[in-house]
């Protein structure tokens, strides 16, 4: 099973980030946060490879979260991204490239259902790897 | 008789009376809080017992058993049932040249009827091992572990004193299964005869079955001198680190402390001893915050969930005081200190204060009884209000025949929540036969 064992943070908010990043990282991942979307956005660009996962606030200066995920699937085909926000979140808008590697789970939301959102992710990275060996 | 006489005869019972204090040739002076304090493993009645193995079977009815659950009026509910309880243990000690073992056991499951909803299982071990490397330099490890199904599960390890602990879970509002595990390893170099230093840390862990809880985890490390001033009084500063870790839930703590301490053996059967200073606390967690009305009715929802990150200054004490007679002793003391909380509250001020008192007889009696408070004050994770409880009980034993004793234990437990305006009263009452491989009568306590 292929697993997003890597995963950016990205939050302007840093306590937030350093409360998702100790939970994250508790429950067997390797996370590196970051507080400000345009250094996430560049440590990313160097080696788009690293990360299976990138989880965003919406919402932060600079570079909101819809404009940094959109970036980010340019610079990786595979790498898939969940949004967090406390406002709803329509992801009709973005284009169907980055809609079917993106997930939106609205806040405030309990530890469970980030680690729910974090694994239905894992499970359909899986079902896409399973699906792209068997074409091949 | 002469002056020389009753003098040389007071000398000499003095010496027999700290032997007996220390279990050591040597009467090092007074035990220290930083250093675990007065240990009682292995002990009953403020002594040390051979190893002695008992099992017990008792008629127990339970009353304010509440699950983590409401009713239709949205209420906690309490229950009150009968059932039956199974149990044993193994208390004692050892020692070798250069190494002393005290262990205490106690294990005990429990089944209700009608209802099997509250049957449970309490377990408790602790185990104590101290190491001579050297001349100069020793080792201890002390482990406590167990679990407990009901709220007041800690009743039943009288033994334990409140301040003693970080990892048995304590205060706890529902009678729900839980674990816990407390380990610590610590070395102490006696630099000269009268400067020591030790430096060790501690490992703690506390599960809840349910996963509505917030299980934590957490370390410690730490650092002490001590300086004996006198042949009976001692004082120290110690340092310490600590950090809270909630796997349920979003938050973590740390904390550093720096305190002083002195302890003093009053005349023979005496030990006061106290600790006093202050903790840095960093807190980070979730608080829910009340919005707005008008707000509220655009967004739908009456309040919103925002990050703190909260510093703060706690102040750090403990006292307490320790009476050894030949058979009985006597513990009281208190302590203001920070605790991870029971699931529902986390990082937590902590205000405590207990009573205990044991006995056991010549020929057939033994008698325990204790009686506590305590208190909650969230430190900065929560907005929740005041949790404070009482708690208290009373166990007997008596031999009836050969190694066969009746037992009879009450305990009650009480607490209320501030903001959540919720009470509970919860009391036990256990009746049964016991039997132990010991001469002297059973203290299961």
């Amino acid at each position: 099973m292929v697993k997003p064992r890597r995963v950016l943070l990205v939050d302007d908010e840093a306590p937030l980030l350093r409360l998702v990043e100790n939970f994250l990282t508790r429950n067997g991942y390797e996370t590196e946060a970051f507080d400000q979307p345009l250094d996430a956005l560049a440590h990313f660009g160097a080696d788009p490879q690293r990360f299976q996962l990138v989880i965003a606030d919406v919402t932060m200066p600079e570079l909101s979260g819809v404009e940094l995920v959109k970036r980010l699937a340019e610079l990786s085909a595979d790498v898939h991204m969940l949004l967090l926000s406390g406002l709803p979140l329509n992801v009709e808008r973005f284009p169907e490239s980055v809609r079917r590697r993106l997930d939106f789970l609205q806040k405030p939301f309990l530890p469970r259902m980030l680690l729910d959102s974090v694994r239905q992710i894992e499970e359909r990275m899986a079902r896409n790897g399973h699906a792209s060996e068997s074409a091949c | 008789m002469s002056n020389s006489r009753i003098f040389l005869i007071s000398m000499a019972l003095t010496a027999c009376a700290y032997a007996q204090l220390n279990t050591s040739d040597t009467y090092s002076g007074p035990e220290v809080i930083s250093r675990g304090g007065t240990n009682t493993t292995g002990q009953r009645a403020g002594r040390l017992v051979d190893f002695q193995f008992w099992g017990d079977l008792t008629g127990i009815y339970d009353s304010g058993l509440n699950g983590i659950s409401v009713g239709p009026n949205g209420q906690v509910q309490s229950v009150g049932e009968e059932g039956i309880e199974a149990g044993g243990g193994v208390v004692g000690s050892r020692t070798w040249s250069r190494d002393f073992l005290s262990l205490d056991y106690t294990g005990h499951i429990r089944h209700y009827t009608p209802n099997s909803y509250f049957d449970g299982s309490d377990q408790l071990l602790q185990l104590d091992w101290r190491h001579t490397i050297s001349h100069h330099v020793n080792f201890e490890l002390n482990t406590i572990a167990g679990e407990t199904s009901l709220s007041y599960g800690q009743l039943a390890f009288v033994p334990i004193r409140n301040a003693d602990l970080i990892g048995v879970p304590q205060n706890q509002l529902f009678d729900n299964q839980n674990y816990f595990a407390e380990t610590s390893g610590e070395v102490y170099w006696q630099k000269t005869a009268r400067l020591s230093f030790g430096v060790g840390g501690v490992g703690f862990l506390t599960d809840y079955r349910s996963s509505a809880l917030a299980s934590m985890r957490g370390a410690q490390g730490r650092g002490d001198a001590v300086y004996r001033l006198t042949r009976r009084q001692k004082v120290y500063l110690t340092w310490q680190i600590m950090q809270f870790d909630y796997q349920r839930a979003f938050g973590y703590s740390t904390m550093n402390t720096a305190a002083a301490g002195w302890s003093m053996d009053l005349g023979r059967n005496w030990t006061f001893e106290t600790q006093g200073g202050a903790m840095y606390v960093h807190t980070l967690g979730l608080i829910q915050r009340p919005v707005d009305p008008a707000i509220a009715v655009i967004i739908g929802r009456n309040y919103t969930i925002t990050t703190s990150d909260r510093t703060v200054w706690v102040p750090e004490g403990v006292v307490r005081i320790t009476r050894r007679f030949r058979r009985s002793a006597v513990d009281l003391g208190g302590a203001m200190t920070v605790s991870p909380g029971n699931g529902v509250y986390l990082t937590s001020r902590e205000n405590n204060a207990y009573l205990n008192y044991s006995l056991v007889g010549s020929r057939r009696l033994s008698l325990s009884t204790m009686a506590a408070y305590s208190s909650l004050s969230s430190v900065g994770q929560q907005t929740i209000g005041k949790f404070e409880s009482e708690s208290g009980g009373l166990g007997a034993t008596y031999r009836i025949h050969g190694n066969l004793h009746g037992e009879l234990r009450y305990d009650f437990y009480h607490y209320t929540t501030q903001g959540a305006a919720y009470r509970k009263n919860e009391n036990r009452v256990s009746l049964g036969v016991a039997y132990t491989s010991g001469e002297r009568p059973l203290a299961i306590w």
